[in-house]
């Protein structure tokens, strides 16, 4: 074949559009990353990003499940070049990253949903992101080899429960709700935390990584009792293992779950869709069933009956809630991790 | 320079074949690796290197705590169990293999590689099932037979971290073994048991010696796998658990102290080479005696 100037423009411009093509395509499409739980859990957020898909046209939501924790090391890692764009947090990560600059500032006129949220949640977002649900720390028990139920956090001390007790490490909130909630029943607070150390030792506990790991304990019956989140109770109970939970006098950890935009997301319009939908009635109905049984943030959704057991259901339960001055914690974070190490390292 | 060199260098020979290999390890494993140790003697805070952060405080520090060496001695021990269990395993059954014929060999192979073929998470986890609990397959069948009433704690403990990395590990070790003891000379065997040495001598004095290097390279790779692993303390090892390896990630991505954590690395790193060395060094050891004697 004879090469001409023609020819080659022609074959030039052909292969360039082919080499360019899958790019203005991506160009036309739309993404949105957002870091979200694992398992059962996820599923509502699965729906509302079903839901964004179906409204937006290209829009792909994609769904990570991961502990916070890493991703808040990616995004460090990533030096401001976050492949995420919104992620929940629970209080102590949430503090986390608003004071290292993770997360960004909130701007309320952009919410259709504003209004719906219960006004007293707001402060403890601090104007970084909206609050999506919130989750107890109750005690869980394995009823095939607990007779007597614990009624009170100090139950976990009963005789009938001696080196069957688990707890998770303070690298999680669930660890931390743990530590906070036993120095407030053993003379001790957020700020002197000694008396809980001393208490948890004398249990001589077995410790679990995660919430999900120490679930998976109490499941196997490698302990009988555990501080635990009421929605991995539930979700465990919700598939037939022998999985009860109980809020605990004189009442559960209340931690708050705030959906945030993550500094340097790609779209944000499309991340305030998110957080807006986020705070929605369908959501937040959804987030609120069974087998999920997360606290609703925004008014006149009710509690379903099977999630009675599992979240605040009358006013005197809501009354009841704990709650942890989570600033002084996540203050000596870092000494709380290595000091779960120091006392319980075997 | 020789002119053989240049000779060889524009032929295409020695140096050129292996180029390809050193630019990738120094673009993706020794460049990443010096970053990561120098965040080692660097302030860094909330991600941002410091000015004049150069520092020595993180290894002062790391090496005036207790729980550093505590954790390392852990790290240590369940490396070291860990592979000796392995060698104690696979010698036995690469013995086999060396003295079988070709179906038991054939057998004894696809048995040993087949793990490698799935996931060693995979596997880690089918210890849960086995372990864990009263629900797991060994206390139930215990409480079953009426034998116990309540569960053997298994899992969670040492014994289930040595457990599992012998099993994940155990081809390391079995491989580098039987290439060494399929292709040993057998006329020396012949020549002990002819000049009168009992099986057991022979197996002793002249086997074993000949199979040095496999088990130099066993040890080798068994012992950095087990002492670096992340993955199997923290699966079965449970909350309480700690190696060096689960404490560099623990400050990294949970407290977010990469300079603590790369000092850890650095110190992980650097005390397995030396052990390697220990390894290496004492197997040259036990050769350069075995051939010496074998040549007297």
């Amino acid at each position: 074949m004879k090469l001409t100037r023609r020819s080659f423009t022609t074959t030039a411009l052909a292969a360039s559009s082919l080499v360019a093509a899958p790019t203005i395509v991506r160009a036309q499409e739309k993404e949105l990353i957002v870091i979200s739980y694992g398992g059962a859990l996820q599923e509502p957020h699965r729906w509302l990003g079903d839901k964004l898909q179906r409204e937006i046209p290209n829009l792909t939501v994609r769904l990570v499940p991961s502990e916070s924790q890493d991703i808040v090391a990616q995004i460090k890692a990533a030096q401001g070049f976050s492949p995420y764009d919104a992620m929940p947090n629970g209080e102590p990560p949430h503090l986390i990253a608003i004071r290292d600059g993770y997360i960004q500032k909130l701007d309320p006129t952009r919410l259709e949903n504003y209004d719906n949220v219960v006004p007293e949640f707001w402060p403890k977002t601090q104007g970084y992101g909206v609050p999506a649900t919130f989750s107890l720390i109750g005690l869980a028990y394995n009823e095939e080899m607990v007779d007597t139920p614990p009624t009170s956090w100090a139950d976990m001390w009963n005789e009938e429960y001696a080196d069957m007790v688990g707890i998770c490490r303070t690298s999680s909130n669930l660890g931390l709700g743990t530590l906070a909630m036993t120095a407030k029943i053993f003379g001790g607070s957020e700020t002197d935390l000694d008396p809980a150390w001393a208490k948890l030792k004398e249990l001589n506990p077995l410790a679990g990584r995660s919430p999900r790991i120490l679930a998976q304990m109490l499941e196997r019956g490698e302990i009988a009792v555990a501080p635990l989140w009421n929605n991995d109770a539930a979700v465990a109970a919700e598939k037939g293992l022998p999985i009860k939970f109980v809020k605990p006098d004189p009442g559960p950890v209340a931690i708050l779950s705030v959906m945030s935009e993550i500094t340097g997301a790609r779209d944000t319009e499309l991340v305030y869709r998110w957080m807006d939908g986020i705070i929605s009635d369908d959501y937040q109905e959804l987030a609120a069933a069974a087998p999920y049984y997360f606290g609703v943030t925004v008014q006149g959704v009710d509690v379903p009956e099977a999630a009675r057991p599992y979240t605040p259901s009358t006013p005197e339960e809501v009354a009841a809630l704990q709650t942890v001055d989570w600033a002084e914690i996540v203050k000596v974070r870092p000494e709380l991790v290595e000091r779960f190490d120091r006392e319980f390292a075997t | 320079m020789t002119e053989a060199f240049w000779t060889r260098f524009r032929d295409g020979r020695g140096v050129w074949p292996a180029v390809p290999a050193f630019v990738f390890l120094a673009i993706f494993f020794i460049a990443p690796m010096g970053v990561l140790f120098s965040f080692g003697f660097t302030e860094i805070e909330r991600g941002q290197v410091q000015e004049n952060g150069f520092t020595l405080r993180y290894l002062t520090d790391t090496l005036s705590d207790d729980l550093f060496w505590w954790v390392w001695w852990k790290s240590f021990y369940i490396g070291t169990l860990s592979t000796l269990l392995c060698f104690l395993l696979a010698y036995p059954l690469a013995y086999l293999y060396s003295e079988s014929g070709r179906r038991m060999r054939l057998l004894i192979l696809v048995l040993t590689i087949s793990p490698l073929l799935t996931s060693a998470i995979v596997r880690t986890y089918a210890w849960l099932v086995i372990l864990g609990g009263r629900r797991g397959v060994i206390n139930s069948t215990l409480i079953e037979l009426g034998l116990i009433e309540r569960p053997f704690r298994m899992l969670n403990t040492d014994f289930a971290v040595i457990i599992g990395m012998t099993q994940v590990h155990l081809p390391f070790m079995v491989l580098p073994l039987i290439t060494v003891l399929a292709a040993r000379d057998r006329n020396m065997e012949a020549a002990s048991l002819g000049m009168g040495a009992s099986r057991l001598s022979t197996f002793f004095r002249i086997v074993v010696p000949l199979s040095m290097p496999g088990i130099v390279a066993g040890l080798t790779i068994v012992f950095a796998l087990s002492y670096t692993n992340f993955i199997i303390p923290q699966l079965l090892g449970g909350g309480g658990f700690t190696t060096l390896a689960v404490q560099v990630y623990e400050q990294i991505v949970v407290i977010l102290d990469w300079s603590k954590g790369a000092m850890l690395a650095l110190l992980l790193l650097g005390s397995c080479f030396v052990f390697i060395l220990m390894i290496g060094l004492a197997g040259n050891r036990v050769m350069r005696w075995s051939v010496k004697e074998t040549v007297e």
